[in-house]
């Protein structure tokens, strides 16, 4: 069991690995890095909607404002990418307590709403505060990642070279995300989406374990908006549309909420999606929508959950001995 | 003296939902909590675990004062409670909804998980504790059912063993038999009592009269938020007080 | 200063009253269905759009056009509705939030195919008369927005109050199951609820339209400001919600002049956070 599954892993890495490879040309690398970057939006918000059960609506806006963190890290105090990253992601968590500790004492739709509304107002920040973000013009030159050490001298200026280290980068966020789902912690958020007050009668304070979640959900998208401003080496206040909520949303929904490589498995369906449409990018939003709509009338488990339930059903012919049915299962 | 209550009091708006209950729950008892619809018997399980904050009165728990303290906490000293309606939570097998009740004394190795196989000891102890717990309650054949698919009195049963994996000392029934039927009634009140001889004290708000009368050592009565008659079940079964307070009930029924 | 105060606060008070128009129509839709509808903003927009092609392609007469308009979005929300809210009952209620983005998505690119991205003008007759009242100005336009926008607000107030269809309804925001229990058509209530909701945001979009031009984009603010109203009043109090929209509106309108342009729209933000963090129940709702 435990050795098929790290096959599995290894597969799912492997093949990853080899697609940049297989599909040449610098577009189409480009949509790669792409998919992997809306990896982390999908993943982060899966964590607070999909597995800790609060509809964040705001959450994508952490995206953008990772991106204009490690941006203005980089270009305002020079910090390089490696630096700025892991400062973006402590920022990212500051900020994400400062937004949570008022939200998360309210419940349900008011959760949703006021996430929302400070979603808003990080967008009215970056396009008016002018002397710090340059507003709707935007923050250019974002510089690239790069390794300088003594006579050794690596960019990440390709695509192809880019999608590796942020697959790097997703294989350990996600394993991370794998186990932590197996602690205590993890199984403190699932109980807090399923019944929030028996969740608080055995001990699990919600306020707090939700506030965990909601850090933890700023963070990871926020690295993959810091991954992407450095990727595309500019960053502007198009990033907080509200657009981008629709479509994570769609990305977690449709790969499976509350399964682990559900949201990834979203994320690159619907990264190369809009990108096929591109050609009729007039019909783009209406496809989206209208994704949206049958996505979650016709397809609430996602593929994921399909998955999950057909493997459930083999064990279940197969009479196995009783195991944990249901489980967080990672490929 | 394991769990009291001094002169609680709660008001909703001007009215009294609970005045000034004077509860006391001896260890290893077995205290039945009666009255009529309304009488205040869940009001009264919301503050003995803070979820609702009385206006007046405390609460104390083996002499410590736990009088507006958060569920959660209030939970981590033992005192757990059921819910009337649903006690489980409802997309888990049931295997995880007990397991993830041991939350409150294995989460001080929060990380440990992370470092992969650092904790191999403690996961196998919680994996016997869940099965010891299944087993007790008599769930062994459902583990892998998720608890949403569940009969009603399996639910029943689920939100008592989540109750006891969560390690209670004082274990808050709100009418566990609800919806059971004859014969699930005899096996609860089988567990019941397997329960007590483990050591953990049981409070229950109940309706049968059957049950509460063949399982428990003392009765509280509640009327309009008050204590209108305790003691032993044939005691109050005599009671003149006890038996108006239930006419009146019948009479708004009918 | 204090003539410019006071002019911005008549202004106020008229976009405000729209402001409390649309939002009556989310406050019945979210209180009486339990749904955030999301594309109540294009339902606004597409109230400007076709009140604009009436009166352009087929000639319409502006008040003509403003009661069939309300009735043509009317008709659009109630076969939206069927779409993407009837399947989701008894789903919980992110789905539909989730549904009505999508359709709000979809809305505003269908209108930007049929009418273009560029802000179209809706020339209303009333546009160009001014109205001077001691030291302030104001166009009829104007006026006759602040005016018809009480007017509905009160007959939509006399409606859920006194006729039977709105006493049904308020049954249906207390208690659903026993609504329908007592025989209320709770599904006809839904279609009427949203039907109505939409027509209200149409009529604000016609309304308003005329003193800013109307555009595919047009309802994006707006949405977000009902929001806060709708916050702000507390559920179901049609009194509390024509205030909210009405302080909001002069807010806004204050701020815009004496603070900063860029800003005056994030005040509706900073009240939304402000009421839901200090007065979860709204600043005229009742203790629950």
């Amino acid at each position: 069991m435990k050795a098929s599954r790290a096959i599995g892993w290894i597969l799912l890495i492997g093949a990853a690995a080899l697609l940049p490879i297989l599909f040449k040309g610098a577009y189409v690398h480009h949509v790669l890095v792409m998919c992997l970057i809306f990896g982390f939006s999908a993943l982060g918000l899966n964590l607070i909607f999909g597995f800790a059960g609060q509809a964040a609506f705001g959450l994508p806006a952490f995206f953008a404002l990772g991106g204009y963190i490690s941006a203005l890290l980089s270009i305002r105090l020079g910090l390089p990418f490696w630096v700025a990253l892991p400062s973006t992601m402590v920022i990212a968590a500051m900020f994400g307590f400062l937004i949570g500790y008022p939200c998360l004492h309210l419940r349900g739709i008011y959760f949703g709403i006021t996430t929302m509304a400070f979603a808003q107002i990080l967008y009215y920040i970056a396009s008016n505060w002018i002397s710090l973000t340059r507003g709707p013009m935007g923050l250019v030159g974002v510089p690239v990642p790069r390794i300088h050490l003594g006579s050794f001298d690596y960019e990440f200026e390709t695509g192809f070279k880019y999608y590796y280290l942020v697959l790097a980068a997703i294989v350990v966020t996600v394993w991370l995300f794998s186990r932590l789902m197996k602690t205590p912690l993890g199984r403190a958020f699932v109980a807090i989406r399923e019944n929030e007050d028996l969740a608080s009668s055995i001990g699990i304070h919600p306020f707090w374990i939700k506030m965990i979640a909601f850090m933890l959900a700023c963070t990871i998208t926020a690295i993959g908006g810091s991954f992407y401003a450095h990727f595309s080496r500019f960053m502007s206040p198009n990033e907080f549309q509200w657009y981008y909520i629709g479509l994570t949303f769609i990305m977690v929904i449709t790969g499976g909420m509350g399964t682990v490589m559900g949201p990834v498995i979203g994320a690159v369906i619907f990264t190369v999606l809009p990108e096929v449409f591109r050609a009729i990018e007039q019909y783009r939003n209406i496809l989206t929508g209208t994704l949206l709509i049958l996505v979650v009338i016709f397809f609430p488990e996602g593929i994921m959950g399909l998955v999950n339930r057909r493997l459930e059903r083999k064990k279940a012919v197969s009479s196995q001995p009783p195991g944990r049915g249901g489980e967080v299962d990672p490929v | 003296m394991l769990l009291q209550t001094t002169d609680l009091t709660i008001r909703f708006g001007g009215l009294a939902a609970v005045k000034g209950v004077n509860l006391r729950v001896h260890r290893g008892e077995i205290l039945g909590l009666i009255g009529p619809n309304g009488a205040g018997k869940t009001t009264l399980f919301n503050l003995l675990t803070g979820f609702l904050k009385p206006s007046s009165g405390t609460i104390h728990f083996e002499g410590e004062e736990i009088t507006g303290w958060a569920p959660s906490k209030i939970a981590a000293v033992g005192i757990c409670r059921t819910f009337q309606l649903t006690s489980v939570f409802p997309a888990l097998s049931v295997w995880e909804n007990v397991r993830t009740a041991t939350y409150v004394w294995t989460r001080h190795r929060l990380l440990g998980g992370i470092r992969g196989r650092a904790a191999p000891v403690e996961d196998s102890v919680v994996e016997e504790e869940t099965n010891r717990i299944l087993a007790f309650s008599g769930l062994d054949a459902n583990r892998d059912s998720l608890a949403r698919n569940l009969s009603y009195g399996d639910q029943r049963r689920l939100g008592i063993a989540i109750a006891l994996a969560a390690r209670s000392r004082v274990l808050l029934l709100d009418e566990p038999a609800a919806g059971m039927n004859p014969e699930e009634k005899r096996g609860l009140m089988q567990t019941i009592n397997d329960i007590r001889s483990q050591g953990v004290t049981v409070v229950l708000i109940e309706h049968h009269m059957k049950l509460v009368m063949g399982v428990c050592h003392r009765v509280v009565v509640l009327a309009q938020g008050k204590v209108i008659a305790e003691g032993s079940p044939a005691e109050v079964s005599r009671n003149p007080h006890v038996i108006e307070a239930y006419l009146g009930q019948e009479v708004e029924i009918a | 200063m204090w003539v410019l105060a006071l002019q911005q606060v008549a202004n106020g008070l008229v976009v405000g009253s729209m402001y409390a128009l649309m939002s009556i129509g989310m406050m019945l839709i979210l209180g009486i269905m339990s749904v955030i509808n999301m594309s109540h903003g294009e339902f606004y927009m597409l109230g400007g759009m076709i009140c604009f092609t009436l009166m352009e392609k087929l000639g319409m007469n502006y008040f003509v056009a403003l009661p069939v308009t309300a009735l043509a979005v009317a008709l659009i929300g109630l076969a939206a509705q069927q779409v993407t809210i009837r399947p989701l009952d008894r789903r919980p209620w992110f789905t539909t939030f989730l549904t009505t983005f999508g359709l709000s998505m979809i809305l505003r690119d269908v209108a930007q195919i049929i009418w273009g991205a560029d802000p179209l003008e809706l020339s209303s007759p009333l546009a160009r008369k001014k109205v001077v009242l001691g030291d302030i100005f104001l166009t009829q336009q104007r006026i006759f927005i602040l005016l018809s926008g009480v007017t509905i607000i009160g007959l939509l107030y006399l409606f859920i109050r006194k006729n039977r269809v709105g006493m049904a309804m308020r049954a249906l925001v207390r208690d659903r199951d026993a609504a329908a229990m007592m025989g209320i058509n709770t599904a006809a209530i839904n279609r009427l609820t949203f039907a109505l909701g939409a027509a209200t945001a149409a009529f604000a979009g016609a309304l308003l339209g005329a003193l800013f031009n109307v555009y595919p984009t047009m309802g994006e603010l707006p949405l977000v400001k009902a929001f806060a109203v709708v916050i702000m009043g507390g559920m179901g109090n049609v009194q509390g919600i024509l205030f909210s929209g009405l302080i909001l509106g002069v807010a806004e309108s204050l701020a815009a002049s004496f603070i900063s342009l860029g800003y005056a729209d994030a005040i509706s933000f900073a009240i939304l956070i402000g009421v839901l963090l200090f007065k979860p129940q709204g600043l005229f709702g009742k203790k629950a």
